[in-house]
């Protein structure tokens, strides 16, 4: 059990590490030769600004998944250091649940933002905005999953806190 | 009831066309009805795209919008053809006369929003910082900043210049650094943002003539007493007029700031403009002709409403 | 209900962002009909979806590929050639290298994490407490964000109209080397007497010729973006593309194969910060659309008549902010309802936006939620209590910098208003 989620949490982490790898790489690709286009030849690439922003977006959601895997995220930590011992590992199994249920309204609602919004054209790159607004179900989905496999990896793994029976 | 009306312009009345026409709107209702109104200027509600959305949806009961509207209703987009109103008057008497009348109900169909009256945001103007420029010969070899929209690129190809598409943040960077030789824009943008700083050129070539669009949720407009829907058509042509005349004396009274401060004017001749007409009107309506499909037949009424308005002149 | 639900998570220990994320999703699953499950992902991709915003992935990847390029022990060698003999002088090193590291960082917590773990050890050696070494590590990391480049700066230029990047990062050149400056008087009162080794600095020559190419880079990127050359995006750009070329060209200090975890490293980094500026920014549309913000403007300006008065309020309200809430998210939240008040009462905009940003920063390293103490600790392993009390006299001069920031605005404004704008 407890090789199982480790193995589906590192499996989960290398794919939203390596997505908002690659959004970087392509955000910095864009804006660099745009510059250079525009400050060396005298034409920057129409679509490149655009593009480089909806790059940004999917880096960001991608990100926002693989940091909670790796509990990188800022939060409020004043009042939790008062909890008892005993219950440490059920709170934090339950914060990963509220994140679980977040990223499921997450996702939802950028659904519900393609349907209503989906078929227009971004001017610049031509293409229908819901290829940039799945960036939102994207990350809905990728931060439930997180939710899931971090309650699972609290609840049964025990790195080197005692697990309850 | 509270009616939310927005906008992306300033919210003073003496030098923005937009805020003039929603102090006046709201300053009406609350007089004449029992409603209130209340002014989400400069944008705080997000871009023309977010205001429209939010009009459709009903979070926003009023907006004033201007080229934005052409990716809701894409027969708005006519209005943008290039050299199409000669004149401010002529553009009044096609707006307010049958041709803006069936727009409006065709694009009330495809969005759900009544159009209440129209207002405008004027003539849009190129200047640079290369040569003075009279004619479409002139443009040649230049390069324009443009926003990244394929009418305006297709408009400055078919005058022989270069255009550029860049971010509307970049635009004061991009003309300090020679990026590009120069960029279009009503006299108001123009002087606002001090483009005269990095610009000498001129010319009152008057592009794109921009219509504004005052906008209404069309279920909340049927849930109004008859009197109440009255009163909002009367604010809101009261609204657009007073919208016009604050943009054309703030573009009369620019242009002579931006002479003083140094530009070069040039105002081409009748001949001269019929030139940028005929270099640019038909690489834009072929585009446009493609893009619009059933609602083509648009481009000819537009033009045929033009002609007979100007003849009555 | 809403706030109830907001501040039920946020005590739970949930992440900021989805504190907010989750309030509205479920406000606006229930809210009558204007109210819409579809706007949260609306407002939030709209909020993201902006230039001026490429800036901080970009910034934050410059500094994560210069340091491993190996710019940090060529800047700490610099600095030793420099102040490396004064009195206490691997203390003054530790302060004057956070000063030449701010003009590559925009972010504290590199600072205070990069720095830490050269000189807390080095410190040790030479005879400072470890839980001191570790303070002035962390106090010394405010300056990062306040000289320029300084992602919190870029996030307050985009969050209010009127006041423009480079002349915020112009702005905070004074302030920051203000704090340098007091902190180098106290460590050569309180620290001279720690050093029990003679110093010894190698070649200063040698030193200078090889932190040259790291410190040319701030003056180049800073420079072109103060000069209107280019915009802060395309600075932040072409900073990386410098870095590059100097940490895989010039000193191959960075293997290829290692570029594809730096650049992760880097986006991951900025979806901390991003995700709640997202977030936020759909906050921040049911605000503006119930008028809240302007409703508090309006009251505030009824209320307080005075820009001191103001100004002591928004001294003490953003220090116990701060003792909770991180900087960015606090910018995020509180500065588009603190910015018009101040306008209001005609104060200088570039001086609110300094006073704010420092102010906040210091938050960094106030106890009890100081992160930058967390990340001095998770160096140093001193335990947090130690740090803590070390920290307290540094603290205080801080405060009193900001104080003098506060109520000499011509500290701040001198540099913008001497470039024009
Ligand atoms: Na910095
Ligand atoms: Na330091």
């Amino acid at each position: 059990m407890s090789a199982l989620i480790l193995r589906v949490h590192r499996y989960l982490l290398g794919v939203s590490v390596f997505g908002a790898g690659l959004a970087m790489a392509a955000v910095f690709v864009l804006v660099f030769l745009n510059a250079v286009g525009r400050y060396g030849l005298g034409r920057g690439i129409t679509w490149a600004s655009d593009m480089a922003v909806f790059m940004m977006i999917f880096g960001v959601m991608l990100g926002t998944a693989a940091a909670y895997l790796q509990e990188r995220h800022v939060s409020f930590s004043v009042f939790t250091s008062l909890i008892p011992k005993r219950w440490q590992v059920w709170h934090v199994v339950l914060i990963d649940l509220v994140v679980f249920l977040v990223g499921v309204g997450l996702a939802y609602s950028g659904w519900e933002f393609i349907e209503s919004r989906g078929r227009m054209r971004s001017a610049s790159t031509g293409l229908r905005l819901w290829v940039f607004q799945s960036s939102m179900v994207l990350g809905g989905v990728l931060l439930a999953l997180s939710g899931l496999i971090m309650a699972a990896k609290h609840r049964w793994t025990s790195d080197d806190k005692e697990t309850p029976a | 009831e509270t009616f939310r009306f927005a906008h992306v312009d300033p919210a003073d009345w003496t030098s923005s066309k937009k805020g003039a026409a929603a102090l006046v709107f709201k300053n009406l209702i609350e007089a004449e009805t029992e409603h209130s109104v209340e002014l989400f200027p400069a944008g705080s509600l997000g871009n023309e795209d977010d205001l429209i959305n939010g009009a459709i949806d009903g979070t926003i009961n009023i907006v004033m919008v201007s080229g934005a509207y052409a990716n809701f209703c894409a027969a708005a987009a006519v209005t943008d053809i290039p050299y199409a109103f000669p004149t401010s008057t002529i553009a009044w008497d096609v707006m307010d006369g049958e041709f803006g009348t069936a727009l409006a109900e065709h694009c009330l169909d495809e969005t759900g929003l009544r159009t209440l009256a129209y207002g405008e945001t004027g003539y849009r103007h190129f200047t640079n910082s290369v040569r003075p420029v009279a004619s479409p010969a002139d443009m040649r070899g230049l390069s324009f900043r443009v926003q990244t929209i394929p009418l305006y690129l297709e408009m400055v190809r078919g005058l022989g210049a270069e255009p550029q598409g860049i971010a509307w943040g970049e635009v004061p960077t991009a003309l300090a650094t020679g990026v590009v030789d120069g960029q279009e824009n009503p006299i108001s943008v123009i002087y606002g943002n001090n483009f005269y700083e990095f610009q000498k050129y001129l010319t009152l070539d008057g592009h794109v003539y921009g219509v504004d669009h005052i906008l209404i949720n069309d279920d909340q407009f049927q849930s109004l007493s008859a009197s109440d829907q009255a009163a909002f058509r009367r604010a809101a042509r009261i609204a657009g007029t007073v919208g016009r005349a604050i943009q054309q004396f703030g573009s009369a009274d620019g242009v002579s700031k931006l002479a003083e401060r140094g530009m070069q004017v040039t105002q081409p001749t009748p001949e001269q403009l019929a030139e940028f007409r005929a270099a640019a009107q038909p690489a834009v309506v072929t585009y446009l002709r493609n893009e619009l499909g059933r609602d083509a037949a648009w481009i000819d009424r537009l033009l045929a409403s033009v002609d007979a308005a100007a003849a009555a002149q | 209900m809403m706030y109830g639900l907001f501040i039920l998570l946020l005590l739970l220990g949930v992440p900021f962002a989805f504190v907010i994320l989750g309030g509205l999703l479920v406000f606006m699953l229930q809210g009558d009909m204007p109210y819409h499950i579809r706007i949260v992902a609306q407002q939030m991709f709209g909020g993201l979806n902006s230039f001026p915003l490429l800036a901080i992935p970009l910034f934050i990847l410059a500094g994560e590929v210069m340091n491993e390029a190996g710019i940090t022990k060529r800047i700490i060698d610099l600095a030793n050639a420099l102040v490396g003999r004064m009195r206490a002088g691997l203390a003054q090193v530790n302060i004057w290298a956070s000063v030449l590291f701010a003009g590559l960082s925009g972010s504290a917590i590199a600072d205070t994490s990069t720095l830490g773990r050269v000189f807390i050890p080095e410190m040790e050696k030479e005879g400072y407490p470890r839980d001191f070494a570790a303070a002035l590590t962390a106090a010394s990391s405010v300056i990062g964000p306040i000289i320029p480049p300084s992602i919190p700066v870029i996030i307050y230029a985009l969050t209010v109209t009127g006041v423009s990047v480079p002349a915020l990062f112009l702005a905070g050149v004074i302030p920051g080397l203000l704090i340098a400056l007091a902190l180098s008087i106290y460590v050569w009162f309180a620290a001279a007497h720690y050093a029990s080794r003679e110093r010894r600095t190698g070649s200063r020559r040698k030193a200078v010729l090889n932190g040259l190419l790291p410190v040319a880079m701030p003056f180049a990127v800073i420079g072109s973006i103060l000069a209107g050359i280019v915009t802060p995006t395309e600075a932040a750009a072409f900073a990386v593309a410098y870095a590059l070329i100097v940490g895989v060209g010039v000193y191959r200090s960075i293997p290829l194969r290692r570029l594809p975890r730096i650049f992760s490293r880097a986006m991951v980094d900025s979806a901390v910060i991003m995700i709640i500026m997202g977030a936020v920014a759909a906050a921040n549309w049911l605000l503006t659309y119930n008028r809240i913000p302007n409703i508090i403007t309006e009251w505030a300006l009824a209320t307080v008549d005075s820009q001191i008065i103001f100004l002591l309020v928004i001294l003490v309200l953003l220090l116990v902010v701060g003792l909770m809430l991180e900087g960015i998210a606090a910018i995020l939240v509180l500065v588009p309802i603190l910015h018009p008040i101040a306008v209001g009462l005609g104060i200088d905009p570039l001086h609110f936006a300094i006073v704010v940003i420092f102010n906040l920063m210091l938050g960094l390293i106030t106890p009890p939620v100081g992160l930058c103490l967390f990340v001095a600790d998770s160096v140093a392993r001193t335990g947090l209590a130690p740090i803590v009390r070390r920290i307290m006299p540094m603290l205080a001069i801080q405060i009193m910098v900001l104080l003098l920031i506060t109520f000499v605005p011509s500290l701040v404004t001198f540099l913008p208003r001497l470039a024009g704008y």
